[in-house]
């Protein structure tokens, strides 16, 4: 019960408020009789005085705390967070603050590269978060920096700068413009007069009209998107600023910000309004906002009320306007694009059909502009990094990756398509600030780039001409070309060799070879020729053996791979068990080995969800690992290919982007196939499978490690998950009813395949089994791969019994694709560096396959996946053909059991950017229903970074001691 | 159109602002649904992030909506305060919705509504500590709405006394001998509070 009875009065409350305030400061011997002489007999006051004293006392931290500390900001508002004198990214040195904008805080910046004053533009975290929207900011950027005017303010890089561990901040650099906005000088001087607007509404429309020819749409032009700087005397230059970089961060639609225009609605045209396919008569409309806004000093104001179609749904101010100006203004501002001006050069010359005078005598302004997109980002995490000074090399506008060091850290290797958007060339440049020198210019992919111990040249895979390597000076000139079909090359400690492998990158596919080749001509040395498998080799320190990935024997990759030390005399052979202790911590390396440098390894491995750079303690002397691993960067991007200088720089590649379903529809018409996205979640979505009847689509989804098998249904549209796992789950495949399962699962590498009714438990097929590819009786048997190397065998979903259907000596075969129509079943051989389509006929009614294997593609080229359409009349594959992993088709005719007519190109993916090559081998997955192709496909980029390990660390500096 | 991002510039918004300052309940009850709506969409924006643990700081959430509402246009410190301490209105409000959601468990009919709150940091046992919370201070401000008002701001916004006492315009001691105060009667209302529940 309440032990109060008479109800809390305004009245009674400010008596208490006084003895409360009275008492509060006595002694508390003293405070009984000071209530109760203030209370004036008052008991239940006097209670309530006692115990709201007690409370005052007893209360402690309570409310202290802000359930939303709101007052930060607004300190922190005072507080730019970068500070005069600041270096970021080793090249950027804050000069100073200069204002805040809408996202984020703009500094005035010396660029030691480019050796001028710049703006700095950071960009906020809740806008540099999310990775779509960077991804997008990327691709503005690099478009925006295509245009060169000088009406256009120059748009330079856009960089992510690591400012201590775990926090990072994006930023754009552009043109520094000193002066103030037409917005600001249209408030503070009012209306422009006409001859002076038309001035700057020339230089304005020129600006506008060089980025439209370039398809490039402002979104966002305004007043205060106008800097007007001095340039002389009374000479004025009007420049656009912030250039297709207007992004919709604040929208409440779901999925991604859009880049439609807001900011400022009262500019934006009505099919802007309406929604984000804009073209460039969106920026006429907002051109025809401004030009009245210079010339009346306020904007037309829109008229609400229903929106006609056609003609102009705007009220113009009452202010005396020339009919020419009317009418201009007024075919700007139509509700449909179509009854603008064809361009806005055309409402140029509709306004000044006449010569006219150059000189726009301005008024004398101050103050330095800053144009409104910009935005800054912490995204803090708590993951260990023991990396010091972490930077951004390459500029998040370019793909970058690969990067290699020379021994004393002073030049860096990378693959990069800086300079030929989705196009991977070799570039070298001296750290720590060098100018990025390109070395190659294929339009094929050049990459895995190795620079000499001295960095005087670099060796390089290419795409090119079926894939080799290839060897360039550091200062350029021809490329030598070093051996066919190699990968990861890596230069010797001396620099007068180098190590390589062929073979496929599947890892789960026996086909690595080994080899070493001295680069005064001699041919190339095969090393252990006993192994089924060996690949990724990296010297030893002192240059006298090869640490490897490989497998000598036994029943499945990767489960048999380990990495050995082999002695480039062929008289040792070692395994290092290296392998097997990572898989113990649940590390698994991710690509090439890194290097090994003094008694450490350094390699990319995943653990769990996230990918880092790790170290191995392996001293060469013992041959076995001691300790356990080191993480040594942050893991919160993708982060590969290490390589580690003398003077501790370690550089390597952060990933970030997503992989996500596409569908491809009507793809035996090649003229005529269509591109979707079918998944778009943020997570990765790894192997599509599409039941036969293209009503269920089954892939993988989660980052890193840690997949579940999602369920879609391609009719409704509905994603539901079917397994929730903690282990690796890939390759699942589906039924018809879209209520069975079949997929693989890893533990420690070691493959098995489980069958699973939806809401039912799994049951365990086999082990050392992998790939279940497809449906033979759906529903209830299944293809799938098992053996060193492998055989293609069914298994029989009720029973458990399986059985080999293919098998060769010496091939690897997968891939398995049987189409009911034809009676046909497809495979894969691999085989040394080739892999190469094969069909043979397969009765249902018989189960085994009769008659010859029919070559579908040829080995002189690299084909997988292997997929019939629905009708059986066609089979679609991946081909490296062209230099790049895009998807062919190929006739086949069910009746003579003989492909017709040539391989066609489906579609290509000759953009590094969105892409399926980029795609793990193992990761990928190609399906088809009908004429309907599912496949993932990469929508990534990545950048070099570089970083100083840690003294504290006790790492021994490394040293190459040839 | 939806109503996010209200079609209005950053001038209407400072316009609003000195109506409120000089006491126009009307721009009062025109800005909150602003404040609410930017809060909501840069809320949402952040749950389409990819990292499923992060958790969004009310912070930052205000401080966002203040620069999308507000930009760079020029605005004294003053409005700022009164913007900030509508936002903490805006705060308690949907801090408390969230709660009484939760303690309902409501099935996510609304999912809407709840994915800013859910995307709030705190704690899941505060549930019942800031419903009973915001009935004391409705009870307190029954008889002393500024009490109120001072706790709403202190501890839904986090103002600074300095601010505190220009909005509400009183001195910046007085502002503080309210909280202690209210914070005091809370205090005991709370604890009163969870122990009657407590008994059978």
């Amino acid at each position: 019960m309440d032990q109060q009875t008479i109800p809390m009065t305004a009245e009674r409350w400010v008596h208490l408020k006084r003895i409360f305030e009275a008492v509060q400061s006595r002694p508390l011997a003293e405070r009984a009789g000071a209530i109760r002489a203030l209370a004036n007999g008052d008991q239940e006051l006097e209670l309530a005085a006692k115990d709201l004293l007690a409370a005052d006392e007893s209360a402690g931290a309570f409310l202290q705390t802000p359930a939303a500390d709101l007052h930060r900001p607004l300190a922190k508002e005072r507080v730019p967070c970068l500070t005069p004198g600041n270096v970021i990214s080793k090249r950027f040195e804050i000069l100073r603050f200069l204002n805040r904008g809408g996202m984020g805080d703009v500094y005035e910046a010396w660029d030691t590269e480019l050796k001028d004053r710049i703006a700095l533009k950071t960009i906020r975290s809740h806008i540099a978060q999310d990775s779509r929207v960077i991804e997008r900011f990327k691709r503005e950027v690099k478009q925006a920096r295509g245009i060169s005017h000088s009406n256009v303010c120059r748009v330079y890089d856009l960089v992510c700068h690591r400012q201590t561990a775990g926090e990072q901040i994006w930023f754009l650099t552009m043109e520094l413009l000193e002066g103030q906005t037409l917005l600001e000088r249209l408030r503070q001087h009012g209306p422009l007069k006409p001859s002076i607007a038309l001035k700057l509404i020339e230089q304005i429309v020129a600006g506008l009209a060089a980025a439209h020819d370039l398809g490039i749409v402002h979104r966002d032009f305004k007043s205060s998107n106008v800097m007007l700087v001095e340039t002389g005397v009374g000479q004025t230059r009007a420049v656009v600023t912030d250039f297709g970089l207007a992004l919709d961060v604040s929208s409440a639609r779901a999925g991604p910000p859009e880049p439609a225009g807001q900011g400022t609605p009262a500019y934006m045209a009505p099919e802007q309004r309406r929604n984000a396919q804009i073209g460039v008569a969106a920026d006429q409309y907002a051109l025809g906002i401004v030009i009245c806004e210079m010339l009346t000093g306020v904007r037309p104001i829109r008229l609400d009320s229903t929106e006609p179609e056609r003609g102009c749904a705007v009220q113009m101010p009452q202010y005396p306007l020339q009919p020419r100006w009317k009418a201009v203004i007024s075919r700007c501002l139509q509700v449909d694009p179509r009854d603008r001006f064809p361009s806005v050069r055309d409402a140029l010359l509709a306004l000044n059909p006449g010569p006219h005078v150059t000189v726009w005598q301005a008024s004398a302004m101050a103050g330095v502009i800053i144009a409104a997109v910009s935005t800054a980002v912490f995204i803090s995490n708590g993951n260990p990094s023991r990396l010091t000074g972490v930077d951004q090399l390459t500029p998040a506008t370019d793909l970058s990756e690969g990067p290699s060091l020379s021994r004393d850290g002073k030049v860096v290797a990378y693959s990069s398509d800086r300079a030929e958007d989705g196009n991977l060339d070799i570039w070298i440049q001296q750290l720590p600030a060098g100018r990025r020198i390109r070395l190659t210019s294929d339009p094929a992919e050049d990459e895995d780039p190795s620079v000499a111990p001295d960095g005087g040249s670099v060796v390089f895979r290419s795409e090119r001409s079926g894939g080799g390597l290839y060897l360039i000076d550091a200062n350029g000139g021809s490329e030598r070309f070093l051996a066919a079909k190699g990968r990861n090359p890596r230069f010797s400690p001396d620099g007068k060799s180098i190590v390589y492998w062929t073979g496929d990158e599947d890892p789960t596919i026996a086909s690595g070879r080994l080899f070493v080749l001295g680069l005064s001509g001699q041919t190339a040395t095969r090393l252990v020729a006993d192994f089924v498998d060996a690949r990724m080799p990296v010297w030893s320190p002192d240059g006298r053996s090869i640490l490897f990935s490989g497998c000598r024997a036994g029943h499945a990759m990767p489960a048999c791979s380990e990495w050995w030390v082999a002695s480039l005399d062929g008289h040792t052979v070692h395994n290092t068990g290296a392998l097997s202790q990572l898989a113990q911590e649940q590390i698994y390396p991710v690509g090439g080995i890194g290097g090994w440098y003094n008694d450490y390894v350094l390699f990319s491995g995943r653990k769990g969800p996230a990918t880092s750079v790790w170290r191995l303690k392996l001293p060469p002397r013992e041959l076995r690992p001691f300790d356990k691993p080191e993480q040594l960067s942050s893991g919160d991007a993708r982060e590969t290919d290490p390589s580690l200088a003398d003077n501790g720089t370690l550089a390597f590649a952060r990933l970030d982007g997503a992989l996500h379903v596409w569908r491809l529809s009507h793809v035996t018409d090649p003229a005529n196939v269509l591109a979707s996205r079918v998944t778009e979640d943020a997570a990765i979505d790894l192997y599509p499978y599409v039941s036969p009847n293209g009503r269920w689509l089954a892939f993988s989804r989660g980052p890193g490690d840690y997949r579940d098998i999602w369920v879609k249904d391609l009719q409704s549209g509905i994603e539901s998950k079917f397994l929730s796992s903690t282990l690796p789950t890939l390759s699942p495949i589906i039924d018809g009813s879209g209520e069975m399962v079949v997929f693989e699962e890893r533990a420690t590498n070691v493959p098995s395949i489980f069958a699973m009714r939806r809401n039912a438990p799994a049951k365990k097929l086999c082990t050392g089994c992998s790939d279940p590819t497809g449906w033979f009786d759906e529903g209830r048997t299944v293809f799938y791969r098992e053996g060193l190397p492998s055989e293609i065998k069914l298994a029989d979903l009720k029973t458990g019994k399986t059985h080999t259907v293919l098998a060769q000596s010496g091939a690897s075969l997968g891939e398995a694709n049987w189409s009911p129509a034809n009676q046909h079943l497809l495979f894969t051989v691999s085989k040394g560096e080739s892999k190469q389509v094969f069909a043979v006929r397969l009765p249902k009614s018989t189960g085994s396959v009769a008659g010859k294997w029919i070559p579908i593609t040829s080995s002189s080229e690299w084909s997988d996946r292997p997929r019939w359409s629905g009708d059986g009349k066609y089979i679609f594959y991946l081909s490296t053909r062209d230099g790049f992993s895009c998807l062919w088709g190929q006739k086949f005719d069910p009746d003579t059991g003989e492909i017709s007519g040539s391989p066609f190109a489906v579609k290509h993916y000759h953009n590094v950017r969105t892409s399926v090559g980029i795609i793990t081998r193992r990761s990928f997955n190609l399906s088809v229903a009908g004429d309907a192709v599912y496949l993932n496909v990469g929508e990534e980029s990545s950048t070099v970074w570089t970083g100083s390990l840690n003294r504290q660390m006790e790492l021994p500096v490394p040293t190459w001691r040839p | 159109m939806d109503g996010t991002k209200e079609n209005r510039d950053s001038a209407d918004i400072t316009t609003l602002l000195q109506q409120v300052r000089v006491g126009n309940a009307a721009a009062e009850s025109d800005l909150i649904p602003l404040i609410y709506n930017e809060l909501r969409a840069i809320a949402r924006n952040q749950m389409g992030r990819e990292r499923p643990d992060h958790t969004l700081q009310a912070t930052v959430l205000v401080h966002e909506a203040f620069l999308q509402l507000v930009g760079n246009s020029q605005i004294d410190w003053q409005n700022r305060a009164h913007f900030f301490a509508l936002a903490s209105r805006v705060m308690r409000r949907i801090l408390v919705d969230h709660a009484r959601a939760a303690r309902a468990q409501k099935r996510p009919g609304a999912r809407e509504k709840v994915e800013l709150e859910s995307a709030l940091a705190f704690a899941e046992g505060q549930y019942a500590e800031f419903l009973a919370l915001d009935e004391a201070l409705d009870r307190l401000s029954e008889w002393d709405p500024r009490q109120s008002r001072v706790v709403e701001m202190r501890f839904f916004g986090g103002l600074s006394f300095e601010e505190i006492a220009e909005v509400l315009g009183i001195s910046e001691r007085t502002a503080k001998r309210d909280w202690r105060m209210a914070r005091a009667w809370l205090y005991r209302e709370l604890n009163k509070t969870a122990h009657e529940d407590a008994e059978p």
